[in-house]
Protein backbone atom coordinates (compact mmCIF):
# COMPACT_ATOMS: atom_id res chain seq x y z
CA UNK A 1 0.00 0.00 0.00
CA UNK A 2 1.29 3.33 -0.51
CA UNK A 3 1.84 5.14 2.47
CA UNK A 4 1.25 9.03 2.29
CA UNK A 5 4.24 11.07 3.86
CA UNK A 6 3.10 13.75 6.31
CA UNK A 7 5.57 16.25 8.20
CA UNK A 8 3.97 17.67 12.00
CA UNK A 9 5.60 20.86 12.63
CA UNK A 10 3.69 23.80 15.46
CA UNK A 11 5.31 27.05 13.86
CA UNK A 12 5.98 28.24 10.35
CA UNK A 13 9.28 29.03 11.07
CA UNK A 14 9.84 24.99 10.82
CA UNK A 15 8.08 25.35 7.28
CA UNK A 16 10.98 23.89 5.72
CA UNK A 17 11.02 20.90 7.23
CA UNK A 18 8.28 19.90 5.29
CA UNK A 19 10.18 19.28 1.69
CA UNK A 20 9.67 16.34 0.48
CA UNK A 21 6.36 15.37 2.25
CA UNK A 22 3.12 15.27 0.76
CA UNK A 23 1.32 16.65 3.75
CA UNK A 24 1.78 18.79 6.46
CA UNK A 25 0.13 18.05 9.96
CA UNK A 26 -0.11 22.13 11.88
CA UNK A 27 -0.52 22.74 15.07
CA UNK A 28 0.11 19.86 18.73
CA UNK A 29 -1.28 17.13 20.57
CA UNK A 30 -0.42 18.49 23.67
CA UNK A 31 0.04 21.59 24.61
CA UNK A 32 -2.06 24.73 24.37
CA UNK A 33 0.35 26.91 24.00
CA UNK A 34 1.32 25.40 20.64
CA UNK A 35 -2.24 25.60 19.07
CA UNK A 36 -2.81 27.17 15.49
CA UNK A 37 -3.27 30.52 15.18
CA UNK A 38 -6.03 32.59 12.83
CA UNK A 39 -1.95 34.37 11.54
CA UNK A 40 -0.43 30.86 11.17
CA UNK A 41 -3.08 29.51 9.27
CA UNK A 42 -2.89 32.63 7.01
CA UNK A 43 0.79 32.08 6.61
CA UNK A 44 0.40 28.61 5.86
CA UNK A 45 -2.77 28.94 3.58
CA UNK A 46 -0.04 30.77 1.21
CA UNK A 47 2.91 28.80 1.48
CA UNK A 48 1.79 25.68 1.86
CA UNK A 49 2.34 25.18 -2.00
CA UNK A 50 -0.79 22.89 -3.05
CA UNK A 51 -0.07 20.84 -0.09
CA UNK A 52 -2.85 19.61 2.14
CA UNK A 53 -3.02 20.56 5.29
CA UNK A 54 -4.26 18.85 9.24
CA UNK A 55 -4.82 20.96 11.67
CA UNK A 56 -3.91 19.56 14.77
CA UNK A 57 -5.35 20.37 18.32
CA UNK A 58 -4.19 19.60 21.55
CA UNK A 59 -6.80 18.98 24.68
CA UNK A 60 -8.01 22.59 26.29
CA UNK A 61 -8.60 23.43 29.84
CA UNK A 62 -11.58 25.84 30.50
CA UNK A 63 -9.41 28.96 30.33
CA UNK A 64 -8.28 28.37 26.82
CA UNK A 65 -11.32 27.50 25.20
CA UNK A 66 -12.16 30.82 23.60
CA UNK A 67 -8.91 30.41 21.84
CA UNK A 68 -10.14 27.66 19.09
CA UNK A 69 -12.74 29.69 18.25
CA UNK A 70 -11.10 32.38 15.49
CA UNK A 71 -8.95 29.40 13.80
CA UNK A 72 -11.82 27.17 13.44
CA UNK A 73 -13.56 29.81 11.62
CA UNK A 74 -10.77 30.12 9.57
CA UNK A 75 -10.43 26.26 8.72
CA UNK A 76 -13.87 25.68 7.85
CA UNK A 77 -13.65 28.99 5.51
CA UNK A 78 -10.03 27.30 3.44
CA UNK A 79 -11.20 23.78 4.02
CA UNK A 80 -10.45 22.95 0.83
CA UNK A 81 -6.56 23.72 1.93
CA UNK A 82 -7.06 22.65 5.65
CA UNK A 83 -9.14 19.31 5.01
CA UNK A 84 -8.88 17.63 8.13
CA UNK A 85 -8.82 18.50 12.13
CA UNK A 86 -7.22 16.16 14.41
CA UNK A 87 -8.77 16.06 17.91
CA UNK A 88 -7.56 15.42 21.58
CA UNK A 89 -10.31 16.53 23.51
CA UNK A 90 -13.51 15.18 23.33
CA UNK A 91 -15.29 19.19 24.29
CA UNK A 92 -13.59 20.16 21.36
CA UNK A 93 -14.77 17.45 19.37
CA UNK A 94 -18.31 18.35 20.13
CA UNK A 95 -18.09 21.87 19.59
CA UNK A 96 -16.87 21.52 16.10
CA UNK A 97 -19.41 18.75 15.56
CA UNK A 98 -22.36 21.87 17.00
CA UNK A 99 -20.91 24.30 15.12
CA UNK A 100 -19.46 22.90 12.09
CA UNK A 101 -20.77 19.26 11.24
CA UNK A 102 -19.00 19.31 7.98
CA UNK A 103 -15.47 19.59 8.69
CA UNK A 104 -14.09 15.95 8.77
CA UNK A 105 -12.23 15.22 11.97
CA UNK A 106 -9.13 12.29 12.95
CA UNK A 107 -9.43 11.31 16.33
CA UNK A 108 -5.55 12.09 17.79
CA UNK A 109 -3.02 9.78 19.79
CA UNK A 110 -4.21 10.71 23.27
CA UNK A 111 -8.16 9.46 22.44
CA UNK A 112 -7.04 6.38 20.85
CA UNK A 113 -5.70 5.23 24.09
CA UNK A 114 -2.82 2.45 22.65
CA UNK A 115 -0.76 1.12 25.68
CA UNK A 116 2.67 2.21 24.66
CA UNK A 117 5.29 2.35 27.56
CA UNK A 118 8.31 -0.17 25.79
CA UNK A 119 8.62 -0.62 30.32
CA UNK A 120 6.18 -3.31 29.82
CA UNK A 121 7.53 -5.61 26.48
CA UNK A 122 9.53 -7.92 28.40
CA UNK A 123 6.54 -8.72 30.43
CA UNK A 124 3.80 -9.35 28.31
CA UNK A 125 6.24 -10.73 25.93
CA UNK A 126 6.99 -13.18 28.58
CA UNK A 127 10.28 -12.47 28.08
CA UNK A 128 11.42 -11.83 31.63
CA UNK A 129 14.33 -13.42 33.60
CA UNK A 130 14.52 -14.35 37.29
CA UNK A 131 15.83 -11.95 39.48
CA UNK A 132 17.31 -11.50 42.54
CA UNK A 133 17.76 -9.17 44.99
CA UNK A 134 19.07 -8.78 48.23
CA UNK A 135 18.60 -12.64 49.28
CA UNK A 136 15.40 -12.93 47.47
CA UNK A 137 14.71 -14.72 43.79
CA UNK A 138 12.04 -13.42 41.88
CA UNK A 139 10.43 -15.77 39.52
CA UNK A 140 8.14 -13.85 36.67
CA UNK A 141 4.54 -15.19 36.40
CA UNK A 142 3.34 -16.73 32.73
CA UNK A 143 1.68 -13.46 31.63
CA UNK A 144 -1.16 -14.82 30.06
CA UNK A 145 -2.09 -14.44 25.85
CA UNK A 146 -5.28 -12.16 26.11
CA UNK A 147 -3.19 -9.71 27.97
CA UNK A 148 -0.69 -9.39 25.05
CA UNK A 149 -3.48 -9.31 22.59
CA UNK A 150 -5.14 -6.55 25.01
CA UNK A 151 -1.81 -4.65 24.53
CA UNK A 152 -1.91 -4.54 21.12
CA UNK A 153 -5.34 -3.23 20.45
CA UNK A 154 -6.12 0.64 20.20
CA UNK A 155 -9.74 2.28 21.59
CA UNK A 156 -11.28 2.85 17.93
CA UNK A 157 -11.17 -1.03 16.86
CA UNK A 158 -14.52 -1.97 18.62
CA UNK A 159 -17.36 -1.96 15.76
CA UNK A 160 -19.79 0.03 18.11
CA UNK A 161 -17.29 2.98 17.87
CA UNK A 162 -16.68 2.39 14.52
CA UNK A 163 -20.63 3.45 13.49
CA UNK A 164 -19.94 6.64 15.97
CA UNK A 165 -16.94 7.60 13.97
CA UNK A 166 -18.83 7.47 10.61
CA UNK A 167 -22.10 9.54 12.12
CA UNK A 168 -19.76 12.06 13.31
CA UNK A 169 -17.57 12.60 10.36
CA UNK A 170 -14.10 10.94 11.56
CA UNK A 171 -12.21 9.33 9.40
CA UNK A 172 -9.49 8.73 10.07
CA UNK A 173 -7.41 7.30 13.36
CA UNK A 174 -4.24 8.39 14.70
CA UNK A 175 -1.71 5.78 16.10
CA UNK A 176 1.86 4.60 17.44
CA UNK A 177 3.92 2.01 16.20
CA UNK A 178 4.13 0.11 19.33
CA UNK A 179 7.00 -1.68 20.81
CA UNK A 180 5.08 -5.02 20.05
CA UNK A 181 2.18 -6.15 17.74
CA UNK A 182 -0.73 -4.04 17.56
CA UNK A 183 -3.73 -4.89 15.75
CA UNK A 184 -5.50 -1.91 13.76
CA UNK A 185 -9.09 -3.42 13.03
CA UNK A 186 -11.08 -0.67 10.83
CA UNK A 187 -14.05 -0.19 8.36
CA UNK A 188 -12.73 1.01 5.00
CA UNK A 189 -14.17 4.16 4.96
CA UNK A 190 -11.87 4.90 8.52
CA UNK A 191 -8.25 5.42 7.63
CA UNK A 192 -5.29 5.63 9.92
CA UNK A 193 -1.72 7.33 10.37
CA UNK A 194 1.27 5.71 12.42
CA UNK A 195 3.48 8.43 14.17
CA UNK A 196 7.20 7.81 13.55
CA UNK A 197 9.57 7.74 15.38
CA UNK A 198 8.73 9.25 18.60
CA UNK A 199 5.63 6.90 20.37
CA UNK A 200 3.88 9.27 22.86
CA UNK A 201 3.51 7.82 26.64
CA UNK A 202 2.74 10.65 28.44
CA UNK A 203 1.39 13.93 28.95
CA UNK A 204 1.46 17.02 31.93
CA UNK A 205 0.51 20.27 32.36
CA UNK A 206 2.62 20.28 34.88
CA UNK A 207 5.54 21.23 31.88
CA UNK A 208 7.63 23.18 33.68
CA UNK A 209 8.40 20.65 36.02
CA UNK A 210 8.79 17.98 33.60
CA UNK A 211 10.99 19.49 30.58
CA UNK A 212 12.66 21.79 33.91
CA UNK A 213 12.29 25.18 32.48
CA UNK A 214 10.00 26.21 35.19
CA UNK A 215 7.36 28.35 35.26
CA UNK A 216 5.89 31.55 32.56
CA UNK A 217 5.65 29.68 29.45
CA UNK A 218 8.24 31.18 26.93
CA UNK A 219 8.23 28.07 24.72
CA UNK A 220 11.91 27.27 25.96
CA UNK A 221 10.71 23.57 25.78
CA UNK A 222 11.30 23.43 22.26
CA UNK A 223 15.39 24.26 22.55
CA UNK A 224 16.02 20.77 23.86
CA UNK A 225 14.54 17.32 23.50
CA UNK A 226 16.13 15.50 26.52
CA UNK A 227 16.95 11.80 26.58
CA UNK A 228 16.58 10.82 30.05
CA UNK A 229 19.84 8.63 31.22
CA UNK A 230 19.27 5.14 31.15
CA UNK A 231 19.44 4.73 35.06
CA UNK A 232 18.01 1.02 35.34
CA UNK A 233 16.11 1.26 31.82
CA UNK A 234 16.33 -0.75 28.83
CA UNK A 235 14.78 2.12 27.32
CA UNK A 236 15.69 5.70 26.85
CA UNK A 237 12.53 7.70 27.94
CA UNK A 238 12.32 11.54 25.69
CA UNK A 239 10.92 14.32 27.30
CA UNK A 240 10.05 16.79 24.15
CA UNK A 241 7.66 19.52 25.31
CA UNK A 242 4.82 18.40 27.75
CA UNK A 243 5.19 14.66 26.97
CA UNK A 244 7.10 11.71 26.96
CA UNK A 245 7.83 9.45 24.47
CA UNK A 246 10.33 6.31 23.51
CA UNK A 247 11.86 6.11 19.88
CA UNK A 248 10.64 3.24 18.18
CA UNK A 249 13.64 2.50 15.83
CA UNK A 250 11.68 -0.03 14.00
CA UNK A 251 10.18 0.99 10.35
CA UNK A 252 6.69 2.32 10.37
CA UNK A 253 6.31 0.82 6.68
CA UNK A 254 4.94 -2.13 7.56
CA UNK A 255 1.42 -1.77 8.64
CA UNK A 256 -1.66 -1.46 7.22
CA UNK A 257 -1.97 2.64 7.59
CA UNK A 258 -1.90 4.40 4.38
CA UNK A 259 -0.03 7.15 6.07
CA UNK A 260 3.15 7.88 8.06
CA UNK A 261 3.53 11.76 10.50
CA UNK A 262 6.76 12.12 11.06
CA UNK A 263 7.28 13.93 14.58
CA UNK A 264 11.36 13.62 14.67
CA UNK B 1 -24.51 19.68 60.47
CA UNK B 2 -25.36 19.92 57.07
CA UNK B 3 -22.47 19.02 54.72
CA UNK B 4 -21.13 21.56 52.31
CA UNK B 5 -19.38 19.11 49.93
CA UNK B 6 -20.57 15.40 48.92
CA UNK B 7 -17.64 13.21 50.25
CA UNK B 8 -16.87 9.74 48.15
CA UNK B 9 -14.55 7.36 49.70
CA UNK B 10 -13.00 5.07 48.68
CA UNK B 11 -13.49 1.38 50.08
CA UNK B 12 -12.62 -2.46 49.35
CA UNK B 13 -14.07 -4.48 52.44
CA UNK B 14 -16.81 -5.18 53.71
CA UNK B 15 -15.99 -3.94 57.29
CA UNK B 16 -14.96 0.08 56.35
CA UNK B 17 -18.85 1.37 55.83
CA UNK B 18 -19.70 1.87 59.02
CA UNK B 19 -15.83 3.53 59.89
CA UNK B 20 -16.28 5.71 57.00
CA UNK B 21 -19.93 7.14 57.58
CA UNK B 22 -18.71 7.75 61.22
CA UNK B 23 -15.59 9.63 59.44
CA UNK B 24 -17.82 12.20 57.60
CA UNK B 25 -18.12 10.04 54.02
CA UNK B 26 -21.34 10.53 52.31
CA UNK B 27 -20.85 8.38 49.49
CA UNK B 28 -18.53 5.42 48.36
CA UNK B 29 -16.78 3.73 45.49
CA UNK B 30 -15.26 0.08 44.86
CA UNK B 31 -13.86 -1.90 42.19
CA UNK B 32 -14.91 -5.72 41.62
CA UNK B 33 -13.58 -8.20 39.39
CA UNK B 34 -14.52 -11.80 39.81
CA UNK B 35 -11.07 -13.47 40.61
CA UNK B 36 -11.39 -15.83 37.64
CA UNK B 37 -10.75 -12.87 35.19
CA UNK B 38 -7.11 -13.35 36.48
CA UNK B 39 -6.66 -15.93 34.00
CA UNK B 40 -7.29 -13.78 31.15
CA UNK B 41 -6.62 -10.28 32.02
CA UNK B 42 -4.20 -9.88 35.04
CA UNK B 43 -6.19 -7.75 37.81
CA UNK B 44 -2.16 -6.15 38.47
CA UNK B 45 -1.78 -4.85 35.62
CA UNK B 46 -5.19 -2.24 36.11
CA UNK B 47 -6.45 -3.27 32.37
CA UNK B 48 -10.18 -3.68 33.95
CA UNK B 49 -9.80 -1.16 36.26
CA UNK B 50 -7.53 1.55 36.87
CA UNK B 51 -6.38 -0.04 39.93
CA UNK B 52 -4.71 -3.03 40.75
CA UNK B 53 -5.19 -5.91 43.63
CA UNK B 54 -5.51 -4.28 46.50
CA UNK B 55 -8.34 -1.51 45.48
CA UNK B 56 -10.86 -3.95 43.57
CA UNK B 57 -13.21 -6.25 45.59
CA UNK B 58 -12.49 -9.80 43.63
CA UNK B 59 -15.01 -12.07 45.61
CA UNK B 60 -18.33 -11.74 44.92
CA UNK B 61 -20.16 -12.47 48.59
CA UNK B 62 -17.82 -10.48 50.03
CA UNK B 63 -18.65 -7.39 47.80
CA UNK B 64 -22.24 -8.13 48.24
CA UNK B 65 -21.51 -7.54 52.48
CA UNK B 66 -19.85 -4.57 51.82
CA UNK B 67 -22.89 -2.70 49.55
CA UNK B 68 -25.26 -4.21 51.90
CA UNK B 69 -23.28 -3.02 54.90
CA UNK B 70 -23.07 0.53 53.07
CA UNK B 71 -26.93 0.68 52.62
CA UNK B 72 -27.67 0.27 56.25
CA UNK B 73 -25.40 3.14 56.80
CA UNK B 74 -27.48 4.94 54.22
CA UNK B 75 -24.03 5.16 51.87
CA UNK B 76 -24.44 4.64 48.06
CA UNK B 77 -22.37 3.11 46.46
CA UNK B 78 -20.68 3.77 42.59
CA UNK B 79 -18.47 0.78 41.18
CA UNK B 80 -15.43 1.28 38.79
CA UNK B 81 -15.44 -0.18 35.42
CA UNK B 82 -12.89 2.54 34.02
CA UNK B 83 -10.52 0.47 32.56
CA UNK B 84 -10.52 0.94 28.12
CA UNK B 85 -11.99 -2.08 26.89
CA UNK B 86 -11.76 -3.97 23.83
CA UNK B 87 -14.21 -5.79 21.33
CA UNK B 88 -13.61 -9.59 23.32
CA UNK B 89 -13.87 -7.73 26.89
CA UNK B 90 -17.03 -6.27 26.02
CA UNK B 91 -19.57 -9.19 27.21
CA UNK B 92 -17.61 -9.50 30.34
CA UNK B 93 -18.22 -6.02 30.80
CA UNK B 94 -21.31 -5.74 30.11
CA UNK B 95 -22.24 -9.02 32.66
CA UNK B 96 -20.25 -7.47 35.38
CA UNK B 97 -22.13 -4.51 35.32
CA UNK B 98 -25.48 -6.14 35.05
CA UNK B 99 -24.70 -8.38 38.28
CA UNK B 100 -23.06 -5.31 40.26
CA UNK B 101 -25.84 -3.22 39.07
CA UNK B 102 -28.60 -5.65 40.60
CA UNK B 103 -27.68 -4.84 44.01
CA UNK B 104 -29.78 -1.71 45.59
CA UNK B 105 -26.94 -0.26 47.30
CA UNK B 106 -25.12 0.68 44.07
CA UNK B 107 -26.02 3.86 42.98
CA UNK B 108 -24.40 4.05 39.41
CA UNK B 109 -21.05 2.97 37.76
CA UNK B 110 -17.88 4.95 37.22
CA UNK B 111 -16.80 4.76 33.39
CA UNK B 112 -14.42 6.28 30.71
CA UNK B 113 -14.63 4.14 27.58
CA UNK B 114 -16.72 5.60 25.18
CA UNK B 115 -17.54 2.56 23.32
CA UNK B 116 -18.80 1.44 26.94
CA UNK B 117 -20.85 4.74 27.13
CA UNK B 118 -22.68 4.10 23.45
CA UNK B 119 -23.37 0.33 24.60
CA UNK B 120 -25.05 1.90 27.98
CA UNK B 121 -26.84 4.05 25.97
CA UNK B 122 -27.69 1.43 23.56
CA UNK B 123 -28.98 -0.64 26.48
CA UNK B 124 -30.68 1.76 28.21
CA UNK B 125 -28.72 1.17 31.48
CA UNK B 126 -30.69 2.46 34.20
CA UNK B 127 -28.30 3.76 37.35
CA UNK B 128 -26.22 6.59 37.42
CA UNK B 129 -23.52 7.06 35.10
CA UNK B 130 -20.52 8.78 36.31
CA UNK B 131 -17.53 9.72 34.03
CA UNK B 132 -13.74 8.70 35.83
CA UNK B 133 -10.76 10.76 35.61
CA UNK B 134 -9.65 8.50 32.81
CA UNK B 135 -12.50 11.09 30.89
CA UNK B 136 -10.11 13.89 31.03
CA UNK B 137 -12.50 16.83 31.49
CA UNK B 138 -10.34 19.86 31.22
CA UNK B 139 -13.59 22.35 29.73
CA UNK B 140 -17.74 22.40 29.96
CA UNK B 141 -18.11 21.23 26.33
CA UNK B 142 -16.65 18.06 27.09
CA UNK B 143 -19.22 17.82 29.95
CA UNK B 144 -21.92 18.65 27.22
CA UNK B 145 -20.30 15.40 25.01
CA UNK B 146 -20.28 12.84 28.50
CA UNK B 147 -23.78 14.08 28.87
CA UNK B 148 -25.14 13.55 25.81
CA UNK B 149 -23.89 9.96 26.41
CA UNK B 150 -25.86 9.67 29.17
CA UNK B 151 -23.67 11.04 32.05
CA UNK B 152 -25.10 12.28 35.11
CA UNK B 153 -22.13 13.35 36.86
CA UNK B 154 -18.01 13.71 35.89
CA UNK B 155 -14.83 14.11 37.79
CA UNK B 156 -12.95 16.35 36.58
CA UNK B 157 -9.04 16.38 35.88
CA UNK B 158 -6.52 17.16 38.87
CA UNK B 159 -4.80 19.36 36.27
CA UNK B 160 -6.89 22.44 36.55
CA UNK B 161 -7.13 25.33 38.27
CA UNK B 162 -9.84 26.44 40.86
CA UNK B 163 -10.98 29.65 38.27
CA UNK B 164 -11.69 26.31 35.42
CA UNK B 165 -13.26 24.66 38.00
CA UNK B 166 -15.94 26.98 38.98
CA UNK B 167 -16.78 28.28 35.12
CA UNK B 168 -17.34 24.30 34.52
CA UNK B 169 -19.44 23.68 37.60
CA UNK B 170 -21.48 27.00 36.82
CA UNK B 171 -21.84 26.11 33.14
CA UNK B 172 -23.95 23.25 33.68
CA UNK B 173 -25.74 23.05 37.42
CA UNK B 174 -28.33 20.27 36.16
CA UNK B 175 -24.88 18.03 36.47
CA UNK B 176 -22.74 16.75 38.89
CA UNK B 177 -19.29 17.38 39.70
CA UNK B 178 -16.65 15.57 41.41
CA UNK B 179 -13.13 16.87 42.16
CA UNK B 180 -9.84 15.07 44.05
CA UNK B 181 -9.80 16.00 47.76
CA UNK B 182 -6.99 13.88 48.93
CA UNK B 183 -4.95 10.74 48.50
CA UNK B 184 -2.39 9.40 45.59
CA UNK B 185 -1.12 11.70 43.16
CA UNK B 186 0.53 11.49 40.03
CA UNK B 187 2.53 14.16 37.83
CA UNK B 188 0.73 12.95 34.72
CA UNK B 189 -2.50 13.29 33.25
CA UNK B 190 -4.89 9.97 34.66
CA UNK B 191 -6.47 9.32 31.65
CA UNK B 192 -3.98 10.25 28.89
CA UNK B 193 -1.26 8.29 30.41
CA UNK B 194 0.56 5.08 29.23
CA UNK B 195 2.74 4.29 31.76
CA UNK B 196 2.67 0.74 32.73
CA UNK B 197 2.14 -0.29 36.68
CA UNK B 198 2.13 -3.89 38.01
CA UNK B 199 -0.53 -3.19 41.21
CA UNK B 200 0.92 -6.27 42.49
CA UNK B 201 0.32 -7.92 46.06
CA UNK B 202 3.44 -10.18 46.38
CA UNK B 203 4.27 -12.18 49.46
CA UNK B 204 7.12 -10.10 50.20
CA UNK B 205 8.41 -12.08 53.47
CA UNK B 206 9.19 -15.06 51.01
CA UNK B 207 12.40 -15.69 49.74
CA UNK B 208 11.05 -17.19 46.62
CA UNK B 209 8.67 -14.51 45.06
CA UNK B 210 6.31 -15.36 42.60
CA UNK B 211 5.86 -11.36 40.56
CA UNK B 212 4.30 -10.61 36.89
CA UNK B 213 7.36 -7.87 37.85
CA UNK B 214 10.64 -9.44 38.19
CA UNK B 215 12.03 -5.44 38.94
CA UNK B 216 9.12 -5.31 41.70
CA UNK B 217 7.20 -1.76 41.76
CA UNK B 218 9.52 -0.28 39.59
CA UNK B 219 7.35 1.06 36.49
CA UNK B 220 8.54 3.60 33.74
CA UNK B 221 7.20 6.81 35.46
CA UNK B 222 8.98 5.92 38.79
CA UNK B 223 12.62 5.40 36.18
CA UNK B 224 11.50 8.79 35.08
CA UNK B 225 11.38 10.52 38.56
CA UNK B 226 14.47 8.77 39.62
CA UNK B 227 16.44 9.60 36.27
CA UNK B 228 15.33 13.25 36.61
CA UNK B 229 16.79 13.65 40.02
CA UNK B 230 19.83 11.77 40.01
CA UNK B 231 20.67 13.06 36.50
CA UNK B 232 19.74 16.83 38.10
CA UNK B 233 23.19 18.06 37.99
CA UNK B 234 24.29 17.06 34.28
CA UNK B 235 20.72 18.53 33.08
CA UNK B 236 21.49 22.20 34.85
CA UNK B 237 25.13 21.76 33.37
CA UNK B 238 24.27 20.45 30.20
CA UNK B 239 20.92 22.39 29.67
CA UNK B 240 20.82 24.79 32.28
CA UNK B 241 17.44 23.44 33.44
CA UNK B 242 16.06 22.73 37.21
CA UNK B 243 15.78 19.44 38.00
CA UNK B 244 14.60 20.71 41.85
CA UNK B 245 11.17 20.33 41.98
CA UNK B 246 9.90 17.51 39.64
CA UNK B 247 8.94 15.07 42.46
CA UNK B 248 6.42 17.40 44.35
CA UNK B 249 3.73 15.82 42.59
CA UNK B 250 4.30 12.19 42.40
CA UNK B 251 3.29 11.78 46.16
CA UNK B 252 -0.20 12.13 48.54
CA UNK B 253 -1.59 15.73 47.35
CA UNK B 254 -4.91 17.12 48.73
CA UNK B 255 -6.87 20.43 47.46
CA UNK B 256 -8.40 21.45 51.30
CA UNK B 257 -7.05 24.90 50.66
CA UNK B 258 -9.03 25.31 47.09
CA UNK B 259 -12.23 24.28 49.21
CA UNK B 260 -12.52 28.09 50.64
CA UNK B 261 -12.37 28.87 46.65
CA UNK B 262 -15.29 26.52 45.64
CA UNK B 263 -17.45 27.07 48.64
CA UNK B 264 -20.16 28.94 47.11
CA UNK B 265 -20.93 25.83 44.26
CA UNK B 266 -23.40 23.64 44.90
CA UNK B 267 -22.81 20.10 42.67
CA UNK B 268 -19.31 19.03 43.81
CA UNK B 269 -18.36 15.82 45.78
CA UNK B 270 -14.84 15.25 47.16
CA UNK B 271 -13.43 12.16 45.89
CA UNK B 272 -10.83 10.32 48.70
CA UNK B 273 -8.21 8.54 46.37
CA UNK B 274 -7.52 5.55 48.68
CA UNK B 275 -8.66 2.42 50.18
CA UNK B 276 -6.56 1.06 52.74
CA UNK B 277 -6.94 1.30 57.25
CA UNK B 278 -6.10 5.50 56.91
CA UNK B 279 -8.67 6.23 54.65
CA UNK B 280 -10.67 7.14 57.77
CA UNK B 281 -8.48 10.27 58.55
CA UNK B 282 -8.41 11.45 55.15
CA UNK B 283 -12.53 11.70 55.16
CA UNK B 284 -11.94 13.52 58.37
CA UNK B 285 -9.54 15.84 57.54
CA UNK B 286 -11.86 17.03 54.50
CA UNK B 287 -14.86 17.00 56.62
CA UNK B 288 -13.24 18.72 59.05
CA UNK B 289 -12.03 21.71 56.52
CA UNK B 290 -15.07 21.58 55.04
CA UNK B 291 -17.03 22.13 57.73
CA UNK B 292 -14.83 25.15 58.68
CA UNK B 293 -14.94 27.27 55.77
CA UNK B 294 -17.96 29.59 57.37
CA UNK B 295 -16.82 29.67 60.70
CA UNK B 296 -13.05 31.73 59.04
CA UNK B 297 -12.45 34.70 58.62
CA UNK B 298 -10.38 34.91 55.84
CA UNK B 299 -8.96 32.16 53.15
CA UNK B 300 -5.17 33.36 55.15
CA UNK B 301 -6.43 31.84 58.54
CA UNK B 302 -8.58 29.02 56.23
CA UNK B 303 -4.91 27.96 55.18
CA UNK B 304 -3.76 27.71 58.32
CA UNK B 305 -6.28 25.58 59.76
CA UNK B 306 -5.74 23.41 56.70
CA UNK B 307 -2.32 22.75 57.59
CA UNK B 308 -2.97 22.19 61.19
CA UNK B 309 -5.20 19.42 60.28
CA UNK B 310 -2.89 17.98 58.07
CA UNK B 311 -0.41 18.05 61.31
CA UNK B 312 -2.80 16.67 64.23
CA UNK B 313 -4.08 14.08 61.69
CA UNK B 314 -0.70 12.84 61.16
CA UNK B 315 -1.48 13.06 57.27
CA UNK B 316 1.56 15.20 56.00
CA UNK B 317 3.15 18.23 56.75
CA UNK B 318 2.26 20.57 54.16
CA UNK B 319 4.87 22.90 52.42
CA UNK B 320 2.31 24.25 49.60
CA UNK B 321 3.19 22.32 46.48
CA UNK B 322 1.70 19.14 47.19
CA UNK B 323 -1.26 20.56 45.99
CA UNK B 324 -4.35 19.22 43.45
CA UNK B 325 -5.45 21.77 41.09
CA UNK B 326 -2.25 24.31 41.56
CA UNK B 327 -2.28 25.35 38.08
Amino acid sequence: MKKEKAKIINSVSQLDLCRGFERIYFGDEFCEYKMPSVEDLAVLKNKAHGKKITAVFPYIPQSSFKKIIKPLDFIAKNAQIFDEIVFNDWGFFYYIRENYPDLKLAIGRLLTKQKTDPFARDIILNRQKAASLKHKVFIPKKVPFETLDYFGQNAANSSIFHKFMKKNNIIRVELDALAWKSEIKLPPYIKSSIYYPYAKISTTRYCGQLNMVEKNCLKQCEKNIISLKKYRTKFSYIIKGNAIFFKNEKSAVKNQSDRIVYND
Amino acid sequence: MKYRFNITSGFNNSGSAGELKKAGATELYAGFFDKSVNGRYPIAFNILNRRGEDANFTDWSDFKKAVNSAEENKLPVYITFNGIYTEPQYKLIAETIKKVSSLRGVKGIIVNDIALLLLLKQNGYKKDIVISTGGTVFNSRTVAFYKSLGAKRVILDRQLCAKDILEIVNSDKSMEYEIFAFGGSCFFIDGFCSFFHCSENIDKNGKIISTYNVNMCETGCHLINENILKFSEHYKKKYGLNAGNFSQNMRHSCNLCLLYDLKNAKNISLKIVNRKQSTPSFVEAVKEASDSIDTVKSKKEYVKLCRKILKEKGLFECNGSQCFYNL
